[in-house]
């Protein structure tokens, strides 16, 4: 069996069949003020992740997806006013952003950092190290949670003083061709978010109904719980070692991450 | 939540041959800085936490006596050059919405009047401050929907 290097989603027969029914069919209208709170309860519906304090953060806004939170992250803080850690997202790299090693992030400068991590195919394994310098150092810490919803063993208490936002996104089921998540906040600032929520009230809600929509017929946890089985045999067959992620593996090889996606939907 | 804090970054410009001008900040008249201003720009920071509900931020000028003023180039003045609140620089609200309360000089104000001149007691938008007195700006918290209120006209005229 071969391992993809990109790391592509998972896009099984059901995923298009509610991409065609989406196209195919009428929908109800669901705004921006509506599919909050359905949103945000798909998100804490996951059974195989556990986020403590989540209820601290009630200011929640629609996103167009994780990148248009760390977007808007940039325009807040400047290009040069905040910091990643090596190995994140590869659009920072693509951008000429690269990371400080943890042990040497800067102090008062904003960190934001993607959990689980797509290296790791987990969270960082220097997690409460990089907490414990982020409070030594007063760092605020902002975190992309793209992978989420495809990923299990997620635990993480973010009622910790430093985090100050975090983001999820719908996208990584095979629905990047409709970014729709949300961000929540402990405190709300005026950003392009706050202005594409609070400002302009009746923006993208083809975004937000397609959102619903996708909600209502597929549970957060589709991932593990349709292909959980899957991927162990994939696993165990060509000993790779998995990941929490549902479609990573990593190769002991090589010790790089890879895609399982295209794999596991095929019979 | 019913308060957030904020980061307010004020800068004044002082100018001054002999003494410098002072200036006091104040949320709703408690004093948040109060300190030395020297000669040009001087960019003042400080963090309040705001109750969700309407404030004042006031700025006092003084130490403008008479004799500080001795010609056009021989003078004191301290200006408002730029206030950021929560991260946002609010010029086109301060240019629209703040106003200054100058205290005139006695003797100066009396010959005003003599000479049928019109003191103003509230110069909307005035940022720069030749005359002792105090500058202020109301606004409400959360503070980015007092920005979405300007921008939505929903701001109440001061003036």
């Amino acid at each position: 069996m071969q391992l993809s290097k990109r790391i592509h989603q998972v896009n099984d027969s059901y995923m298009k069949e509610l991409k065609a029914r989406w196209f195919s069919e009428n929908h109800k209208l669901v705004a921006y003020n509506e599919f909050v709170p359905i949103a945000d309860e798909w998100f804490k519906s996951s059974k195989l992740n556990t986020l403590d304090g989540w209820n601290e953060f009630d200011c929640k806004d629609v996103i167009m997806g994780c990148t248009h939170y760390i977007e808007n992250f940039i325009i807040r803080h400047g290009w040069d006013g905040f910091q990643i850690l090596p190995l994140e997202y590869g659009y920072y790299g693509m951008l000429g952003k690269f990371g400080n090693e943890p042990g040497d992030l800067e102090e008062n400068k904003p960190l934001i950092l993607s959990l689980p991590n797509w290296r790791y195919g987990s969270i960082r394994p220097d997690w409460q190290d990089v907490l414990r310098e982020c409070e030594k150092k007063n760092i605020d810490i902002h975190i992309d949670f793209a992978w989420y919803t495809v990923a299990k063993d997620v635990n993480i208490d973010l009622s910790h003083p430093n985090i100050k936002s975090f983001a999820m996104s719908m996208s990584k089921y095979s629905l990047s061709w409709n970014r729709i998540g949300l961000r929540w906040c402990k405190q709300r600032s005026m950003d392009s978010i706050a202005v594409m929520n609070r400002y302009y009230t009746d923006v993208n809600t083809a975004l937000t109904s397609c959102g619903a929509f996708m909600i209502e017929n597929m549970p957060i946890d589709y991932g593990w719980e349709t292909y959980r089985d899957k991927n162990h045999k994939i696993c165990t067959e060509n000993n790779w070692t998995p990941t929490d992620l549902i479609h990573v593996v990593i190769d002991p090889n090589d010790g790089q991450t890879y895609g399982i996606g295209d794999a596991l939907v095929t019979p | 939540m019913s308060q957030e804090e904020i980061k307010f970054e004020v800068t004044l410009l002082a100018e001054y041959w002999d003494e410098p001008p002072i200036a006091k900040i104040y949320i709703d008249d408690v004093c948040k800085w109060d300190g030395d201003l020297s000669n040009g720009s001087n960019t003042i920071t400080f963090k309040d936490t705001l109750n969700f509900t309407e404030h004042t931020l006031r700025i006092e000028r003084s130490n403008k006596t008479d004799g500080q003023h001795q010609s056009d180039e021989k003078t004191q003045l301290l200006s408002l050059e730029k206030l950021v609140i929560d991260g946002v620089n609010i010029r086109d609200i301060v240019w629209t919405y703040s106003w200054y309360e100058p205290e005139y000089p006695k003797l100066w104000a009396l010959m005003q009047k003599k000479q049928g001149n019109v003191l103003e007691e509230k110069i909307l938008a005035e940022t720069n401050w030749g005359h002792n007195g105090n500058w202020y700006l109301n606004f409400t918290s959360p503070v980015y929907m007092h920005i979405i209120n300007w921008m939505n006209r929903e701001l109440d005229a001061v003036i």
